[in-house]
């Protein structure tokens, strides 16, 4: 194999990198575009070309490449209704834990004391449901077209959920701390039907099928996403148990 | 190797009408790569073919069954990813240059004879 010049070595890994980018967008499976890749590179060994000479715009080859591929070598979307049950028992049960708890560890009463939810929170579950039932609908047109409208709708969501509580904290009930607690958990539980494909998307690897290696090495920041609502909701715990109540 | 040189730059509306039944031709040989089908096509004079326009065509015969890949190894460099053509595919090669070499006739028929003197309008008075 030939040894490139620097510069033409980064401009053939800028342009694997578009392609790659481009066809993950368009949910092209992993193991897909690993092969795609390779195509490229044997092409491009045998000819002597670059990927840029050989494959034109890599945007464009994306298009070519991902209306050539059958429905199979797509990742299986996100259902709507998948998204607005994990969204709603998300936002419910993370809702629910915090309130149980705080009534659990400030009301003086233990697990029998009262808690509140307020109308604020439900509303949030409501809002962000909608936003992701949006955005997951329009999700391969927005990815493939706009990721800043992507980004814009996840803000949207983001916004969604931590301003009703903020600003409308009228109750809508009220129950004991215990029962908030087996509820918050029960609503997180929509989870459990999901975490085996969830594993499994993280771990559509772009590999090399001449090698059986990965074509690119996966950042570690992908493994540690997949924790962050646990973290955030086992920190927020703490605080919640730890700081004094604001009454 | 070498860079297929094209011979002749051919019209990209007649290379798309006919390039797919060439490139179930050039399988129908036996077992081939994508750069080795561009050299091919290239030496039947049909042009330069980039591989941006060769492998969404191969892979698109692949999803319709009418070729299959496998990647080999490769003499010292990276594997290549062969092409064969399947039973479909041979099937389909047969039924398409049939109707290929009946729509051409068509137009031969209407086109006029190469010996022929070039046309002329009538003047008018």
């Amino acid at each position: 194999m030939k040894i490139l010049p620097p510069r033409r070595r980064h401009l053939m890994d800028a342009w694997r990198d578009t392609l790659t980018t481009e066809l993950r967008m368009r949910l092209v499976r992993g193991d897909v575009i690993g092969d795609a890749l390779a195509d490229v590179d044997a092409y491009c060994a045998d000819s002597g070309q670059t990927p840029d000479e050989a494959f034109g715009d890599p945007v464009a080859y994306a298009v070519a490449v991902a209306q050539s591929l059958p429905g199979t070598a797509q990742v299986p979307a996100t259902r709507w209704w998948e998204g607005a049950l994990q969204t709603a028992g998300t936002v419910l049960g993370v809702t629910f834990l915090l309130e149980g708890l705080d009534a659990a560890a400030h009301s003086g009463s233990g697990l029998t004391g009262s808690g509140t939810v307020a109308l604020g929170s439900l509303l949030s579950a409501v809002l962000v449901v909608l936003v992701v039932v949006t955005v997951v609908a329009l999700l391969p047109r927005l990815a493939a077209r706009s990721p800043w409208l992507l980004g814009l709708g996840l803000a949207l969501g983001m916004t969604a959920a931590v301003l009703p509580p903020v600003l409308w904290t009228a109750p809508a009930f009220s129950a004991p701390a215990w029962g908030l607690l087996t509820g918050g958990v029960l609503a997180l539980a929509v989870w459990v039907p999901f975490l085996r494909p969830l594993q499994g998307a993280t771990r559509d690897l772009v590999v090399d099928p001449r090698t059986g290696r990965e074509s690119f090495t996966t950042p570690k920041v992908i493994g540690v996403l997949a924790w962050t609502l646990p973290a955030v909701l086992l920190v927020a715990a703490v605080l919640v148990v730890t700081l004094p109540a604001p009454r | 190797m070498t860079e297929p040189s094209p011979t002749t730059s051919w019209p990209a509306d007649w290379l798309r009408g006919v390039l797919e039944l060439c490139v179930l031709s050039v399988l129908s040989a036996g077992p081939t790569y994508g750069y080795a089908v561009a050299q091919r096509l290239a030496e039947a004079g049909l042009g330069t073919v980039k591989g941006g326009t060769l492998y969404p065509l191969l892979t698109r015969l692949e999803t319709e069954a009418l070729a299959a890949s496998s990647w080999r190894e490769g003499d010292g460099g990276p594997g290549r990813k062969f092409f064969e053509l399947t039973a479909a595919g041979s099937a389909e090669l047969r039924s398409r240059t049939v109707a290929w070499n009946e729509f051409i006739e068509h137009a031969r028929r209407l086109l006029p004879p190469l010996d022929a003197p070039p046309p002329t309008l009538p003047l008018r008075s």
